[in-house]
């Protein structure tokens, strides 16, 4: 206990002023169905923006097509921008799990898309849920009759 | 959305009120961000991730991932606890490459005070070893993640994990064994509920030594 004490050069502490923040993280789920750009605080409570392939395209094939993710996190950005959030955190995501563990088409040009849009952004990382053994794939032993 | 809904939707987002959230005091209450909230409550239990980097501006730091937990809410600081240390995982990647031998060291240990951790290390070797080796590597660092838990403090542990000296005693003892390449503490999570462990508020530490805060105020 009396190491905490000792430490004195906490006690020139001042409480920071209140603000807001201007960093949000930007989660990229890519599919290869669907892309899905959602915006959120730093603490991914907050969802700020929101904004999939399937409401851009018409098509559902076209819903995780290079171009559908761009004009998405285009308009998620613009969203973004609106609110006060300046620079993102990129988080790219595959469905990962049983799923394909590498991001579909539509990662790559999102990222692009929201740096063209205006917004900053600061480092991207691929957040994969990867299981450290595997569950068993849907199907069944004598896999998926259709 | 109609025209409406969307200016409704913006005046609930103006109506929130912003935290400064503020790392413990073993990161010597760093600024970690501000975050939306609509009330104090639903501050609670909110965990943000951070690299340690944002912290120290050190670059070599950039991979290592922390994230906290509020805690309390005082006014608009929120202050957090620890909850998870993690290195990312294209720098782990990065480390393990063919010919080498990646050695895990997964152990739950109990600090001095009484904070229980879930420690996971890793040793990556210069060449393929026998499996004998491999024990005897991660005997050791079973060792080390014992003697440093019952040693130091959970503060202490994990300053010493994030800068990198377990890491660095790793490496120096199995090194008898086989050389290594790289030995890091991949991961730690906090077992204990970050709610029991016992939060060090600047508030508090600054009523030891009253004195000295007119003139820290005058110097900023």
């Amino acid at each position: 206990m009396s190491q905490e004490e000792g430490r004195g050069g906490e006690a020139q502490f001042r409480l920071p002023s209140p603000k807001r923040s201007e960093v949000g993280i930007a989660w990229i789920y890519a599919s290869y169905n669907n892309t899905v750009i959602h915006i959120t605080d730093l603490t991914g409570s907050e969802t700020i923006a929101r904004v999939s392939g399937g409401m851009i395209a018409k098509a559902d094939r076209d819903k995780p097509s290079p171009w559908a993710a761009m004009q998405a996190a285009m308009r998620a950005a613009k969203i973004a921008l609106d609110k006060g959030i300046r620079v993102v955190h990129v988080k790219v995501k595959a469905p990962g799990g049983y799923g394909p563990k590498t991001p579909g088409p539509g990662a790559g040009p999102a990222i692009r898309a929201l740096v063209r849009a205006g917004l900053i952004v600061d480092r991207v990382e691929d957040v994969t849920p990867l299981p450290t053994d595997t569950i068993r794939k849907p199907g069944g032993r004598r896999g998926r009759r259709v | 959305m109609s025209r409406r809904a969307a200016r409704e939707a913006r005046s609930r987002w103006e109506a929130k009120r912003w935290f400064v959230l503020l790392a413990p005091s073993a990161f010597g209450f760093a600024e970690l961000g501000a975050a939306p909230a609509n009330d104090e409550k639903s501050m609670l239990g909110r965990t943000i991730e951070i690299s340690f980097y944002d912290i120290t501006k050190d670059i070599s730091q950039l991979p290592i991932k922390l994230k906290f937990q509020v805690v309390k809410v005082e006014g608009h600081v929120a202050y957090t606890q620890l909850k998870q240390m993690e290195l990312t995982r294209d720098y782990i990647r990065s480390l393990v490459r063919r010919g080498t031998s990646r050695i895990d060291a997964i152990k739950d240990v109990e600090t001095k005070d009484g904070v229980r951790l879930r420690v996971m290390c890793m040793a990556v070797t210069q060449n393929r070893v026998k499996t004998s080796q491999k024990r005897a590597i991660r005997k050791i660092m079973f060792e080390i993640i014992d003697e440093k838990a019952a040693e130091l403090t959970f503060d202490e542990f994990i300053q010493e994990a994030v800068l990198g000296r377990i890491a660095a005693e790793i490496e120096m003892r199995a090194r008898k064994i086989y050389p290594l390449r790289k030995a890091e503490v991949r991961k730690i999570k906090v077992l204990t509920s970050t709610f029991e462990i016992p939060l060090k508020t600047p508030a508090l530490l600054q009523a030891h030594s009253e004195e000295a805060r007119p003139k820290a105020t005058s110097e900023a």
